[in-house]
């Protein structure tokens, strides 16, 4: 029994890598996960991964930034301590018009991105779980679970079959940065 | 049920005691005195004697703490035993004198600081002019002396008694003379000690000697009617006014009383009366008094003469030779003849004066003046003015005798001559001849540091004292602070040095009350003297006038004055000069005092400086900008001095201020400007201020700092709304109507209620004659920073309040030329006329500033006002540029803590000069008028202590108070009977910018003149 | 989507030949992974010397007080607020670029936004500077946010134009941050993962762990996406908002209603300006030519003379407003920008901004990288003195003639706003060096479509329109790195 835990189709060219996640899925063999350099469109359909809900998140915070902003000038200026500013109302609600709109954006972009962080596990100083190092700079990268029944060599065929420059069969899941 | 229990504390409750009862009445145990200090209360007051003396007793304590070097001033110190009647907190007034006027001296904690008008003063009727506004702060000046001087070095009284008598003994037995040099003393009491000094040293001789003098109306009087005095001037009863030169709103004998006379035929109530004065007025350079007049004509000195004399021809219908040397100025010809006609029509109400000091022009003025009809009605000669007794022909002897060596001794009581007196030179080598000199400057001055010994005199706040500057009004000077320094009065050191019986001046003050003057008021005894002290002054029935014929022949007269212009007239390559001087420096006596140094001139808008005044045209002609300093020689004398163009300067002339270039005055007055003093000539006995100097470049430039540097209106009729007093008879509301009401829109703007009071104020363009007083108030009032030369160059003065001062040019009547450009294509800048315009904070309802604060430090208060909370401010300046009428003020230093201005007023003595209630600005915070909030608070409580609503008049506004205009109104708008409402429904009423929509709570009334015809 | 090619007429997005990703990779990391160049020592010297004569000017003016600077009780402010909306306009294009060339599928922007984002961020930080430094009291500048406080209920002025200033350069400031942030994830990876020892410690805690993984790539996308979404029309708020510090006031020539949109554009404007004065230095400095090229810097010069023409219609209605209005201060105030004192300083705001930029309308301007050059510089000068003409120039002369006055600035006015500028590329070239200048992932990802070799494929594929294949060789003659030769055999 081989050591290997994960089989890696490294590819040159996104066509060719998307070509080889078509004979692969022909073949049913479950794929991991695909890493590349930079956004592939298409790919999670193929893959079948549904569309991101972020932006529901994005609106709520919107919604809580103007509506916060808003309460507290209403409670500043109206309730807590209603005051002669030039001989205009209290309750002056163009001129909280722009206040409201800026919280409104500064929530939406930092709710947003921080949910963004949040779901995808990124913080500052996360070990990479990183396949191959290539896979950030001019690799796109293939990764099939070892531990199917199909055998390794198959897979390795279809990938070289595909157009794969390259096929790696790790005995450890992720480059270590040590 | 009530219940029927009695629930009592203390026994006097239960058996109501009187004093107990007594007591309750009060909502304060001990009685708070409140009622007879604040405003004008301390007069009608009850303050006992001992009371005022015990508060002289807590000065002393306070205050030599407070002055003598090391104590650090900004520890306060409570009281150890409470003087009765000083509450903390709470302002006690005393009365007293200035210069003849009586005053209310504002102390707090011991301290005076601030002066103001006894409203039931005879000359100001409570108003007073910059100077005595600014009068406060000379007392804790810190480089007055602080002890006896013997040759520049410090000395004790003791010893220098001793020296002194000695050396007096010795001079009277050398039979050599003794002089005394004072400038004008109006005071009975000093004049008795002089006098007993006379007794005790018959050698001895009084000699008044004014830098400025008045000999030539003096003199001028005696020969024409043998009475040698300096009349009184009515001009409340003149309707037509000529003057040649003569400044009597800024600078000539008695200008506040003189203001007040004047607008009391321009101002709002004799305009409702359909009354108006008319003023024409005949000068070289622009003075307040002729941007003043309906009708100004320009004339070179050498004109005035002529001018004159063919006014006289006019009137009398005779011909004195000489008339026909006016011809050249065809302008100045038709004035006069116009002047003559509106003269003789108005006799019995005509008043013809001239600012000059010669003799024989004084006696053809009188010749016009009996003429019309004049004494008895607009002069008064047998209620005389003993403001100005100096004698120069006298003072030129005495110079002439030190010289030859024939005098001993010599006292200089508030005279400067080394200074001052045209032939300094001589002073100076007729001094080192003379045995002993001292003076009684309380300041290292230019005589005093060449004078033996030096025995400084009390600054008036400081001394007992009294005053006769008219005829029958005799005031009282009261120490309000203990000495500041160790000083002594002048008077006490002569009774010292003279062996007198009394030896200290208080007593002999009492005594000579107690014999002479109480019984002219009235009054008698103690009592009479304690209510003396409490209303400040007594006053005489005024003698009945009697009836004067001028018999003088005139040829001989006419023949000098043409001698005399003749010998004006400038040759080709050189110019007619005139010396004047400035309202804020007058002779420069005081030229250390920092709020007038940086009170701008009224006209020139010009601080920290004299300079040469010349027509824009003159300008144009000689190639010379603002500031470029020109070389100037007369007289074997010559200065450099900048140049500034100003309008209404006669062509061919220029004109210089007296009273700069001090060099012996303290870190203030040092060095600003030139002394123009020795270009005054003698001539027939008296010192003449005009003559012929030559002009040449220097090819530098000193630039001025003036606080207005745009000069015209550029046509914008809604700041300033001007109108002629016959389009006046006909529309009383000519354009005072404001733009039409343009839509309020409810959405932006909510109605504020003013529920309590609405403060707002009424200001008359036609009474302000823009003399300044308010500013020094202000400043004074409001703790205002002096920011010196260099700032106020750079456009950053702090006054709360300002004059602005717009120019316009009339050639051909058709309403002035008011923009730029059309002024810079004038060839003739003569016919200019000028107003004045007070600008402070407008306390808009609707205020732009407001609205722009980030941090909420300006807001608008329930009784109109717009508040600043200094410490709220982070100093982003939104406000000041947002402000449509500029009136707000940025600390751009820590004015009251950066050693650069040290030299001004923020150290350890002239602090205490502050006034309590207001606090100090700190560097980078907004400032401005706040309509001084505290003096509205001040009022409020007192009516609150009385139980009683606040009536109108119990809050005066500093600008207000000291106005002798009374231009400036504020008040209750909720109040319909209130003065201010009353002025605000006038139909001349407008509001400055008001098509902006910014409300403002201040309202102008049109500016009105009185031109009948086109002039000239 | 990636793979299909794009028709031929496009003009290359990138040139050169056998571009492959590694080879961007290595283009774009080149002045990250060696050391500087003499170029950029030079240029960080003078930048550094810059920004400390800033904090010099800036420290003298907190101890002395803001009198240090030539400013009176007429004229408030001058340089300062001058500067500022200066430095914010120029950080407009930033965002612009990055964001609203997104929505509308610029993908000629992917080559420029990293850079121009970075500009945006440094720009802010400017003009935040000059917020703090102006103020009286500078070291209460925390005042003006509605915080509790211990002085009781003391609160802001929601009213106030500044407070409205305060919450927009906050929002504008973190927003382009986080924006900027996250797009630079993907690329700080590649850095992780080409570096060793030390730097990859610090680029692995930088690049908060990223792996290209399919999901995050999707994520990402919609981030971008609704980022972009959302700082469109947060950028124009900002000038917007900025304009009525000046709208709302009663100054005239201030108190007009086209300012937002003038302000707006301008902002583009001079901040377009500024894009091409800094890339056109870099590309050649950082011998980055085959991915920002002449296509980049024409299309660039285009919004120039197009934001630029618009600035000048502003200037137009101003001045026509003002005399329709019949408002006697709003005429002299605008009469007064060229026959007062001032005449210089509206001479060159006129001058610069709508006389020099029509040149653009000629190819051979736009395509002329020294003239470029030259031209971006001018256009921020002008735009310097709109702000001071429409600041000073409409202060020293309003309502009451005898306010009036005039502004000299000090040498510290001086300093503090040429500090600025050497702050400004002290921390656009600390940039350059750490930091990947171009969008890796979004070069590669056009790689395929739009270079110039993916053209070339095609040409050697033949069967394509003639007409289109010249019209495509012709297009090609404008850029300088381009081998014309290439295409005489094909």
């Amino acid at each position: 029994m081989s050591k290997t835990k994960y089989i890696l189709g490294l590819f040159a060219d996104p066509d060719e890598m998307m070509h080889g996640i078509d004979l692969l899925q022909k073949n049913s063999v479950p794929i991991y996960d695909v890493y590349t350099p930079m956004p592939i469109h298409g790919i999670e359909r193929k893959l079948g991964i549904k569309d991101s809900r972020l932006g529901y998140a994005a609106f709520m915070f919107g919604c809580l930034g103007g509506t916060t902003i808003f309460s507290m000038a209403y409670y500043m200026l109206v309730h807590d301590w209603p005051m002669n500013i030039g001989g205009k109302p209290a309750f002056a609600i163009p001129d909280f018009v722009p206040i409201t709109f800026e919280w409104t954006v500064l929530f939406t972009a930092f709710g947003m991105t921080l949910t963004f962080f949040y779901a995808t596990h990124l913080f500052p100083g996360r070990t990479p779980r990183v396949m191959d190092l290539r896979a950030t700079d001019d690799r796109f990268v293939i990764a099939i679970d070892a531990k199917g029944n199909t055998p390794h060599e198959d897979i390795t065929k279809i990938l070289k079959e595909a157009g794969a420059v390259e096929v790696k069969h790790n005995d450890r899941k992720y480059v270590s940065y040590e | 049920m009530d219940s029927n229990k009695k629930y009592w504390k203390g026994l006097e409750e239960l058996d109501q005691t009187t004093e107990f009862v007594e007591l309750n009445k009060h909502e304060f145990a001990e009685p708070i005195p409140i009622e007879d200090v604040l405003t004008g209360g301390g007069l009608m007051g009850k303050t006992p004697r001992r009371d005022f003396l015990k508060a002289l007793g807590f000065g002393v304590g306070a205050v030599s703490l407070a002055a003598c070097q090391p104590v650090p001033v900004h520890k306060s110190m409570p009281y150890l035993i409470k003087p009765e009647e000083v509450t903390p907190g709470v302002a006690n007034f005393y009365v007293s004198t200035y210069e003849g006027q009586a005053i209310l001296v504002k102390t707090r904690e011991g301290r005076p600081i601030k002066v103001e008008g006894n409203p039931n003063d005879l000359i100001g009727k409570g108003g007073l002019s910059a100077r005595a506004q600014a009068s406060v702060l000379d007392l804790y000046d810190i480089t007055r002396l602080k002890n006896p001087v013997k040759n520049n070095g410090d000395y004790g009284w003791e010893q220098l008694d001793n020296f002194i008598k000695d050396e007096l003994t010795a001079i009277k037995a050398s039979g050599k003379n003794i002089r005394l040099i004072t400038s004008t003393i109006t005071s009975p009491s000093t004049l008795a000690v002089i006098a007993d000094f006379i007794t005790a040293f018959p050698t001895a001789k009084h000699i008044n000697y004014d830098a400025v003098s008045y000999t030539g109306i003096i003199q001028g009087n005696q020969n024409s009617f043998g009475k040698a005095v300096l009349p009184h001037y009515n001009f409340d009863k003149a309707d037509v006014i000529v003057s040649f030169g003569a400044d009597f709103l800024g600078t000539w004998i008695s200008p506040v009383e003189f203001i007040r006379q004047y607008v009391q035929n321009r101002n709002n109530k004799s305009l409702e009366a359909k009354k108006m004065s008319r003023h024409i007025h005949f000068e070289t350079g622009m003075s307040v008094t002729g941007s003043n007049a309906d009708a100004r004509i320009p004339i070179k000195p050498s004109e005035e003469g002529p001018a004159l004399i063919s006014l006289y021809n006019a009137i009398s219908g005779k011909t004195l030779p000489g008339d026909a040397s006016l011809t050249n100025n065809k302008v100045a010809t038709n004035a006069v003849a116009l002047a003559a006609r509106e003269l003789v029509a108005a006799k019995g109400k005509a008043l013809v004066v001239a600012g000059s000091n010669d003799v024989a022009t004084q006696i053809l003025v009188n010749a016009i003046n009996s003429l019309l009809g004049s004494y008895g009605t607009t002069i008064d000669l047998d209620n005389p003015s003993h403001q100005f007794a100096g004698n120069d022909s006298e003072f030129t002897e005495f110079v002439a005798e030190m010289n030859r060596g024939e005098v001993g001794a010599v006292f200089f009581l508030d005279a400067n001559p080394v200074y001052d007196y045209y032939k300094s030179k001589d002073v100076v080598s007729g001094l080192k001849k003379v045995r002993l000199s001292v003076s009684f400057s309380d300041h290292n001055d230019e005589t005093a540091n060449l004078c033996t010994a030096v025995a400084p005199n009390h600054h008036y706040l400081e001394s007992w004292g009294d005053d006769n500057a008219l005829e029958g009004y005799y005031t009282i000077l009261q120490p309000t602070i203990n000495p500041v320094y160790d000083t002594r009065q002048a008077e006490h050191s002569l009774l010292v040095w003279s062996d007198s019986a009394t030896k200290d001046y208080y007593t002999y003050v009492r005594n000579n009350w107690d014999q002479k003057l109480l019984a002219i008021g009235g009054l008698t005894g103690q009592k009479g003297w304690e209510t003396l002290l409490q209303t400040g002054f007594i006053k005489a029935a005024p003698t009945a006038p009697g009836t004067y014929s001028f018999t003088y022949t005139l040829d001989s007269v006419s023949q000098k004055i043409l001698d005399h212009s003749k010998a004006l007239v400038a040759s080709s390559g050189s110019v007619e000069f005139a010396l004047y001087q400035t309202v804020a420096l007058r002779d420069g006596k005081r030229a250390n005092n920092p709020w007038l140094q940086e009170l701008p001139d009224p006209v020139s808008k010009v601080t920290w400086d004299n300079y040469a005044n010349v027509s824009p045209s003159d300008m144009k002609k000689w190639g010379y900008e603002d500031g470029d300093v020109v070389k100037i020689d007369a007289n074997g004398y010559s200065i450099s001095i900048p140049v500034l163009s100003q309008p209404g300067q006669a062509q061919g002339t220029i004109s210089l201020a007296v009273g700069y270039g001090r060099t012996i005055s303290g870190p203030v007055g040092d060095n600003v400007g030139k002394n123009t003093f020795p270009l005054y000539s003698l001539r027939n006995g008296t010192l003449q201020t005009a003559g012929v100097a030559t002009l040449t470049s220097t090819g530098d430039n000193s630039p001025l700092a003036q606080t207005q540097t745009h000069h015209s209106i550029e046509g914008r009729y809604s700041i300033i709304k001007e109108a002629t007093f016959k389009e006046y008879i006909k529309d009383p509301a000519v354009r005072s109507g404001g733009e039409e009401d343009h839509k309020e829109y409810d959405l932006f703007w909510q109605k504020y209620e003013h529920p309590t009071y609405n403060w707002v104020m009424a200001i008359d363009l036609n009474a302000c004659t823009g003399c300044g007083a308010c500013v020094v108030a202000c400043s004074a009032e409001n703790n205002v920073p002096v920011v010196g030369k260099d700032e106020v160059r750079r456009r950053r003065e702090m006054h709360w309040i300002r004059i602005d001062r717009y120019y316009s040019f009339d050639d051909n009547g058709d309403g002035g030329k008011t923009e730029e450009h059309e002024i810079a294509n004038l060839d003739s800048y003569d016919n200019v006329r000028v107003v004045y315009q007070p600008m402070l904070c407008q306390h808009c309802d609707h205020a732009p500033c407001e609205t722009v604060c980030p941090v909420l430090a300006t807001v608008h208060s329930s009784e109109g006002l717009n508040h600043m909370a200094y410490n709220r401010c982070v100093g982003t300046r939104y406000c000041a540029n947002n402000c449509p009428y500029k009136v707000r003020r940025f600390n751009w230093f820590n004015y009251w803590n950066d050693a650069r201005f040290e030299n001004y007023i923020q150290n350890d003595h002239t602090v205490l000069v502050l006034n309590p209630d207001v606090v100090t600005r700190f560097r980078g915070v907004m400032e401005k008028c706040s309509m001084c909030i505290q003096r509205i608070q001040a009022g409020k409580l007192k009516a609150k202590i009385e139980k009683r609503p606040l009536k109108d008049g119990d809050v005066k506004v500093a600008c207000q108070q000291t106005c002798p205009a009374n231009a400036i109104v504020m008040g209750d708008a909720n109040d319909p009977n209130s003065e201010v409402s009353k002025a605000l429904k006038s139909d001349r009423t407008y509001y400055v910018l008001e098509e902006l929509g910014t409300q403002p709570g201040v309202g102008y009334q049109v500016k009105v003149r009185n031109i009948t015809e086109t002039e000239a | 989507m990636a793979s299909h090619s794009e028709s031929i007429i496009r003009e290359p997005l990138i040139t050169g030949d056998n571009i492959t990703y590694a080879q961007i990779t290595n283009d774009v990391l080149r002045p990250v992974e060696n050391m500087p160049g003499r170029a950029w020592w030079i240029g960080f010297t003078i930048a550094s010397l810059g920004a400390s004569l800033w904090v010099f000017a800036v420290s003298w003016t907190f101890w002395y007080g803001i009198g240090e600077w030539g400013l009176n009780k007429t004229v408030g402010w001058a340089w300062d607020i001058t500067g500022f909306v200066w430095w914010v306009g120029i950080g407009h294009a930033g965002t612009l670029i990055s964001a609203i060339l997104l929505l509308f599928r610029q993908n000629w922007r992917n080559s420029i936004n990293r850079s121009a984002e970075a500009m945006t961020i440094f720009a802010v930080i400017c003009a935040a500077t000059y917020v703090v430094s102006h103020m009286g009291r500078p070291w209460l500048a925390y005042w003006p946010l509605p915080l509790p406080n211990q002085f009781g209920s003391i609160w802001v002025n929601f009213n106030s134009p500044l407070v409205w200033d305060v919450f927009a350069i906050s929002t504008y400031f973190s927003v382009s941050l986080v924006f900027w942030y996250t797009g630079l994830l993907p690329d700080l990876a590649s850095i992780r993962d080409r570096a060793t020892g030390i730097r990859q410690k610090i680029y692995s805690v930088m690049s908060f762990g990223w792996t290209g993984s399919v999901k995050t790539w999707q994520r990402f996308e919609t981030v971008c996406l609704i980022l972009a979404g959302i700082s469109t029309p947060l950028v124009l708020s900002v000038h917007t908002i900025v304009s009525m510090d000046f709208a709302t006031s009663l100054e005239p020539g201030w108190h007009t209603t086209i300012f937002p949109p003038y302000f707006v554009a301008g902002a583009i404007f001079s901040g377009f300006a500024m894009v091409q004065t800094l890339l056109l230095v870099t590309r050649k400095v950082l011998g980055l030519e085959n991915y920002i090229t002449m296509f980049h810097i024409e299309a660039m010069n285009k919004i120039i003379l197009l934001t630029g023409s618009i600035v000048g219609v502003a200037y137009l209605t101003e001045f026509f407003i003002a005399y329709y209005s019949g408002n006697e201060y709003e005429r002299y105030t605008f009469l007064n920008r060229f026959i007062g004192p001032y005449w210089w300083a509206g001479c060159m705001m006129y001058g610069c901004n709508v006389l020099m930029t029509q040149l653009m309308w000629f190819k051979s301007v736009r395509r002329n990288i020294p003239i470029s050059w030259v031209l971006s510089i001018v256009v921020n000068i002008g735009m310097w003195f709109e702000r001071f003409v429409i600041i000073v120039v409409s202060l020293h002369r309003d309502f009451l003639p005898s306010s009036w006055a005039m502004f000299h600035p000090t040498w510290v006015d001086m300093s503090v706003f040429i500090g600025s500028i050497g702050l400004f590329f002290t921390m656009f070239l600390l940039f350059i060096r750490v930091l990947p200048s171009i969008a890796m992932g979004e070069v590669k990802l056009i790689l395929k479509s739009t270079s110039e070799q993916a053209k070339k494929k095609l040409l050697a594929h033949g069967d394509l329109d003639p007409e289109q294949v010249k019209y495509y060789k012709e297009s090609l003659v404008k850029f300088d790195s381009v081998e014309i030769a290439d295409y005489q055999k094909v």
